[in-house]
């Protein structure tokens, strides 16, 4: 039986890039594709890890994956991973660049057809650009953005210029397990990539053998680093896709091991973890 | 004076509408809101409409089993240009060929600005957008076919050629709230821009359509003056910088909401005789 850790939430943002003022501001990203880690302010304890990965149709938009982590990596601390979109909340016109150094936060769900939206508009969270040092090197904040949208992280947050051991990954085939689960349960097998969309895709075996969630399923990136889950039926006149909407799928890599997240949007601490065995 | 003035108003929307909407290089599928219908047509678009709903209900259950979205796209792209084709213009009258018109324009849209971006493939996740807009603009033309039946039966019962499709605005703003749906899930900035853009435009033509267009004449005034402001992609109109398009997604967001109210409010006071 797939096992839930306590508070895992999952955060999916696109950034739009901003560049201030300063000197050293050739580059058009504000937030550069990577692995962020940072601390929580206030109330909130423990680090917390942005990855980003940018979204090519829109210039300078990223996807964020914010996880909180308190002890061992997906095993039984305290952990929430939320998913925003983040967009430019203002842009200035330095040099003949539009550019960014504010850019809002807003959670990402899953609709009923099983595709990605943001159930609330108005954004949690707010990131400031507050130094950036050549290409890479940024430092950032994020405060709550004082809207009625409660999903996700409301604590602040200062990111330093310190890299994450997180990355996000791809998502490759393999056979992925939960580390406690018994021989046959808590593993989803995936199997290839075989579809000309654009998106990396794949048939999934969850052999969740006391699990409601059994059976083939469809896996497809319908964000950079983010996927969900379609149940497949068999019928008589052929294969069919059913929106099987409840999770989010986000695969995370640490020293080279790849994890799989099973992450529900609607609830943070409904989620899975699983752990690449072996391809 | 007054009723003078409204009309006023309104014939200035209309006529400025018209340039925009006739822009050389468009990405509109033919057969918007803006063609008209002759007597003459009335009787053949009852056995167009009727072979329309049969091609649109295979098509849908045949697109059942298919798994890969982009076979599932074609696949409708394809039939639904088929339809449209055998339409030709004369029943753009008909909200079941105007909701085809549509998903078509809007997918042609996404197509078209993952071209000009020069990408090999549109984002992930769009193709599925693209699916759904496809599937929902198939599911809005069955629903609205029986209006359309009501509609050209009271052509041939009235004997009148200038009765209007009474559903013109309900379909505007429900597949203008429907798109503005689905822009969030669309991970271009400027097709997103774009697909509510335009949805707005359409809106303002359905508004200018109906029958009872001068009780709206105020909302099309100021729908017409402030999406003057922003660029019309599938018109042929130069994309904005993506981080425009962001700024302005916002900003129509909030257009559309002062409109929709400003239309149910309308809507309601004509039916209760205000």
């Amino acid at each position: 039986m797939l096992k839930k850790s306590k508070f895992i939430t999952v955060l999916f943002g696109t950034l739009l890039p901003m560049i201030a003022m300063a000197q050293n501001f050739a580059t058009v990203s504000g937030i550069p594709e990577g692995s962020y880690k940072g601390k929580f302010r206030g109330q909130d304890r423990g680090k917390v890890h942005m990855m980003t990965q940018d979204i090519k149709g829109c210039r300078g938009c990223f996807v964020a994956v914010l996880f909180k982590r308190h002890v061992g990596l997906f095993a039984s601390g305290e952990e929430q991973v939320q998913a925003y979109k983040a967009l430019p909340q203002n842009a200035f016109l330095i040099d003949g660049m539009k550019t960014a150094t504010q850019y809002t936060l807003t959670p990402i769900g899953v609709d009923t057809d099983g595709e990605l939206t943001t159930p609330n508009d108005n954004p949690s969270l707010v990131l400031n650009i507050t130094q950036k040092i050549g290409t890479s090197d940024v430092e950032f904040t994020v405060t709550n953005a004082q809207s009625d949208n409660k999903a996700g992280f409301q604590s602040g947050m200062i990111f330093k210029g310190s890299e994450s051991p997180f990355d996000l990954d791809e998502g490759k085939p393999g056979r992925y397990k939960e580390p406690w689960a018994g021989k046959e349960d808590g593993t989803i097998s995936i199997i290839g990539q075989n579809f000309e969309d654009g998106s990396r895709s794949a048939n999934v075996t969850w052999n969740g053998n006391k699990h409601e969630q059994g059976g083939t399923f469809y896996l497809k990136e319908k964000a950079p680093g983010i996927f969900t889950f379609t149940a497949v039926s068999y019928l008589a006149t052929g294969t069919q896709a059913q929106a099987m909407p409840q999770k989010i799928v986000i695969f995370v890599k640490r020293d080279g091991r790849e994890h799989a997240l099973l992450v529900n949007p609607k609830d943070g601490s409904d989620i899975n973890e699983l752990k690449v065995m072996h391809r | 004076m007054k009723k003078t003035l409204t009309l006023g108003i309104l014939s200035l929307a209309i006529h400025l509408a018209g340039p925009a909407a006739n822009a050389q290089t468009t990405l509109e599928y033919p057969g918007g809101p803006h063609s008209g219908i002759s007597s003459s047509e009335v009787q053949s678009l009852k056995g167009w409409s009727q072979n329309a709903m049969a091609d649109i209900t295979r098509l849908l259950n045949e697109i059942q089993p298919m798994l890969d979205a982009s076979d599932v796209k074609r696949k409708l792209s394809l039939g639904m240009e088929n339809i449209a084709q055998n339409s030709d213009t004369k029943a753009a009258d008909l909200l079941l060929r105007q909701a085809v018109y549509a998903g078509l324009t809007v997918n042609r849209l996404i197509e078209q600005e993952s071209v000009r971006r020069g990408m090999e493939n549109t984002p992930q996740g769009t193709v599925d957008q693209q699916v759904r807009i496809l599937k929902h603009s198939l599911e809005m033309a069955k629903e609205y076919y029986k209006s359309d039946f009501a509609y050209i039966n009271g052509i041939l019962s009235k004997k009148d050629t200038s009765y209007v499709n009474p559903k013109f605005v309900e379909f505007g703003v429900r597949f203008s709230q429907f798109l503005i749906k689905m822009s969030d899930g669309v991970l271009d900035a400027s097709a997103s821009y774009g697909m509510i853009r335009w949805s707005l435009g359409i809106l303002e033509s359905y508004l200018s359509r109906d029958s009872r267009n001068i009780v709206y004449a105020s909302t099309i005034k100021h729908l017409h003056d402030e999406l003057k402001q922003y660029p019309n992609i599938v018109t042929g109109q130069p994309a904005p910088e993506d981080i425009d398009c962001i700024k302005y997604v916002r900003e129509l967001k909030r257009l559309a909401q002062e409109t929709y109210r400003e239309i149910d409010q309308t809507t309601k006071e004509v039916k209760a005789g205000t």
